[in-house]
């Protein structure tokens, strides 16, 4: 092989190796943009002005049928807060989020508070 | 809107059902009471039932005394009415006393999830859920 071959092989290796580095970050980036999308929840404007806040967030943040929400500007776009939500404790949060697993109905609470009624009138004032 | 001339006495299920996120008017209820907007009030018996009734729920020991101390943040906390006068008080569960007398010697409004106390109650004094109790607020 001569000096000039050598050269071109050798400047072909570079730009297929440049070539390569070039596909691999635009991959990485494909992937980021899919993650993204795959992350991201999306909403659309209705003529009124109208959107749906995803189910996943009102389950998340305890939004049901009826809650005002609180919309702040802010820098870099509308953030929606839910208004009656905004001091609860994490212990209560937690609380609220092991009552949803356990499927604790107000049916069930005062059932319960009857019976524990009935044990503490006795503890504190006898039969 | 500041009502502490306005007073409620919270029964254990309104507690309950706004430490456990059932009712979200409780839950403002009671935090409208944190925040001093309104004036409310349990008695020790209130107390002794939200600690067990959470107990029966299986929650633990550490999120019952939370809920506990912030429902001490929320309201003032009153001793109980003796037995000797829940003699005046004819309604048709004996163990409901404690809650009516309580609310009674507060001249404060009774706020209960329990739909035949609040029948009964009613012949004693003003008697709400959670929701009605906002109404009055125009929370």
């Amino acid at each position: 092989m001569g000096l000039s071959e050598y050269s071109e092989a050798l400047l072909s290796e570079q730009l297929l190796s440049d070539k390569i580095q070039t596909l691999k970050y635009e991959y990485t980036n494909i992937l980021k943009y899919m993650q993204y999308l795959s992350e991201t929840l999306f909403g659309k404007v209705t003529k009124a002005g109208t959107i749906t806040i995803p189910k996943k967030l009102r389950m998340k943040y305890h939004i049901k049928v009826g809650d005002v929400v609180k919309y702040a500007d802010v820098d870099d776009g509308i953030k929606i807060v839910p208004s009656e939500l905004t001091s609860i404790p994490t212990n209560i949060k937690e609380m609220w989020d092991e009552a949803d697993e356990k499927k604790i109905s107000m049916k069930e609470i005062v059932e319960k508070v009857k019976k524990v009624r009935s044990q503490v009138y006795n503890e504190e004032y006898g039969a | 809107m500041k009502n502490t001339e306005l007073k409620f006495f919270i029964d254990t299920t309104v507690a309950i059902s706004a430490i456990t996120g059932r009712n979200k008017d409780a839950w403002i209820l009671l935090d409208s009471g944190k925040k001093r907007l309104i004036s409310l009030f349990v008695n020790e018996f209130v107390i002794k039932e939200i600690r067990r009734t959470l107990k029966e729920f299986d929650f633990s020991q550490e999120n019952i005394n939370y809920a506990i101390d912030y429902i001490l943040e929320c309201c003032t906390v009153r001793k109980n009415v003796p037995k000797a006068k829940f003699s005046k008080y004819v309604i048709q569960d004996k163990n409901d006393i404690p809650i009516l007398s309580g609310a009674m010697q507060e001249s404060a409004i009774l706020v209960t999830e329990d739909n035949p106390l609040k029948i009964d109650a009613k012949k004693y004094l003003v008697c709400v859920n959670p929701s009605e109790a906002l109404k009055r607020l125009s929370i």
